[in-house]
């Protein structure tokens, strides 16, 4: 059978890229230092990937946001872990974590909110109400990555301080 | 086949050909025509059916069986992937064009749903324009080998719905200017939508290995062209504007490009790009006092310039059409025009008297035009000609 190469590498390249792709959020996921952060949320769909909680990350800090960064498009943020996976944190100059600080998270302000660009956590669709319900009512954290550039991506939800997958199977 | 056969008893009457002849062509005709039209009913419902079955594959995906661990998932999503490109390789140049471009559809669709299956294990918070945006990355080389059109029209698609989706997003340039998306800025994006789309169809065909896409990208760009005429005249028919030149700012760059394009890219006759570099000139002018604060408010008139703007270029539109010998389409603007002629008068007059008054002085002017343009039309063409050479 004759070969052609250009068909070859034509179908090749986007498995390649989404391998690619795959790959470096493993390692995001692995690398990255850990931390847990309080949650609030509500449940809207993605039409390619379905059924997620669209969360707000619970700082402990009202300031983060106030004055000069209420529309802020980069603000980084020095996160320190307090007791029972408690959270404390203030506004900080750059990535470079400072004295104190377990992590430096990178997002941005809008309209006195902050958001890391992670505020997403994709669930199946029959547990979505429930889900939902259990969030609304404070019980939610969500476990992070974050590497040196202050970037963070999603590890797991606890629940009550379990997996989420553990305390639906409860 | 009807054309066909009308053609050959006009000859046939005419004595160009025997009846023999006749017969030998019109058989001819039947037996390539029938071929071909099983073929592309063929085509047609394979195509339909994989749309459906990956329409289907991401909503299994979207549903996120929690059964299954996120390892196994992207292991079968991978070997499902690996699975399919081999057999697009292996199918291709086999004979059935069909076939081939069915399964690289299939593989182009499962793309689509890796992403969406990698955001959903990740849990990337990303807007849904970047999964669109790298999904026509990764699959623009496989649309130069489809063997019809369909992954070209697909693609195309694909990147005027990535464009749509960043425009309207909170990482669009249009949302620094206005974070509520009004009016404003909706007409300014679907402005600048027929204008990239032509940009993009005349590139393309300049390429001889990317052709396809051209005219993928001629056909959106005659859609996207009726939606912004339909936007300006609703806009401007509220009788103000408030659009500021910032707001319009990539509609003119993009205008200035287009006729760089018409200019120095063969692909249409003199007349066609007259015609274009018309419809461009006029819809410059058109939003061009929102540059000039002395004379913005003439869109106190807006009524008037929305139904004016839309009234000119049909006509121009309706020209092309008439150049290309096209008489479904050609018939379909006069219809317009005439459904737009009535709402004038609705608009200005309310009653049906003075509608009916304006309506018949209308038609005079109309038909006056048509005759002069029809004596005339030569020396005007001579003249756009010179513009745009």
């Amino acid at each position: 059978m004759k070969i052609n190469k250009k068909l070859a590498a034509c179908l090749a390249f986007p498995v390649i890229c989404l391998i690619g792709l795959t790959v470096y959020k493993s390692v995001k996921v692995a690398a990255g230092k850990e931390i847990i952060i309080p949650i609030a949320g509500y449940d809207p769909r993605d039409l390619i990937s379905g059924h997620y909680l669209n969360f707000r990350l619970d700082l402990n800090n009202d300031t983060i946001c106030e004055d000069e960064n209420y529309n802020q498009p980069r603000v980084y943020v020095c996160l320190r872990q307090t007791e029972n996976n408690g959270i404390s944190s203030n506004i900080t100059g750059d990535a470079s974590p400072e004295p104190g600080c377990d992590a430096v998270l990178k997002g941005g302000c809008e309209y006195g909110i902050f958001s890391a660009g992670i505020e997403r956590f994709y669930i199946p669709e029959e547990y979505a109400a429930e889900l939902d319900r259990i969030i609304r009512k404070g019980s939610g954290k969500v476990v992070l990555s974050i590497d040196r550039k202050g970037k963070a991506v999603i590890k797991d939800l606890l629940i009550d301080g379990r997996p989420w997958q553990d305390y639906i199977n409860k | 086949m009807i054309k066909i056969n009308r053609h050959l008893v006009e000859w046939m009457d005419n004595g160009l050909i025997s009846r023999d002849q006749h017969d030998s062509i019109l058989s001819y005709e039947k037996s390539k025509s029938k071929g071909e039209r099983t073929r592309w009913i063929l085509y047609g419902f394979l195509i339909l059916g994989i749309c459906v079955l990956a329409a289907g594959i991401i909503s299994l995906i979207a549903a996120n069986w929690d059964e299954i661990p996120a390892s196994g998932k992207l292991a079968g999503n991978f070997i499902i992937l690996i699975i399919t490109a081999a057999a697009c390789y292996k199918v291709y140049g086999g004979g059935s064009d069909a076939l081939s471009d069915a399964l690289m559809s299939f593989f182009s669709l499962l793309c689509l749903a890796s992403i969406g299956l990698i955001s959903q294990v990740y849990h990337t918070g990303g807007e849904l324009y970047q999964a669109v945006l790298l999904w026509i990355i990764i699959t623009f080389p496989l649309s130069s080998f489809s063997r019809r059109d369909f992954l070209p029209h697909v693609w195309s698609a694909g990147s005027i719905l990535a464009y749509l989706l960043w425009a309207f997003s909170k990482s669009s340039w249009w949302y620094s200017l206005d974070r509520y998306f009004e009016q404003d800025i909706i007409l300014c994006i679907l402005l600048t939508v027929p204008l990239l789309t032509f940009i993009l169809h005349m590139t393309f065909r300049s390429i001889s290995s990317l052709s396809g896409y051209s005219g993928a990208f001629a056909i959106w760009s005659i859609i996207a062209s009726a939606a912004a005429i339909g936007a300006t005249d609703y806009y401007y028919s509220a009788d103000y504007s408030n659009l500021f030149p910032k707001m319009l700012l990539p509609v003119y760059i993009l205008m200035v490009l287009s006729i760089l394009i018409l200019k120095f890219l063969s692909g249409y006759s003199q007349k066609e790009r007259s015609i274009i570099f018309s419809i461009i000139i006029i819809t410059m002018l058109v939003h061009l006092p929102n540059f000039i604060v002395a004379v913005s408010n003439i869109y106190e008139y807006g009524k008037f310039i929305g139904a004016l703007y839309t009234v000119i270029l049909l006509v121009l539109i309706g020209m092309i059409f008439t150049i290309r010998e096209n008489k479904k389409l050609f018939n379909t603007i006069m219809l317009l025009l005439g459904c737009r002629f009535l709402i004038i008068y609705f608009q200005v007059f309310r009653d049906l008297a003075t509608t009916g008054l304006g309506l018949i002085i209308s038609g005079i002017l109309i038909i006056a035009i048509a005759l002069l343009w029809f004596k005339e039309h030569n020396r005007i063409e001579e003249w756009f000609g010179e513009i745009v050479k």
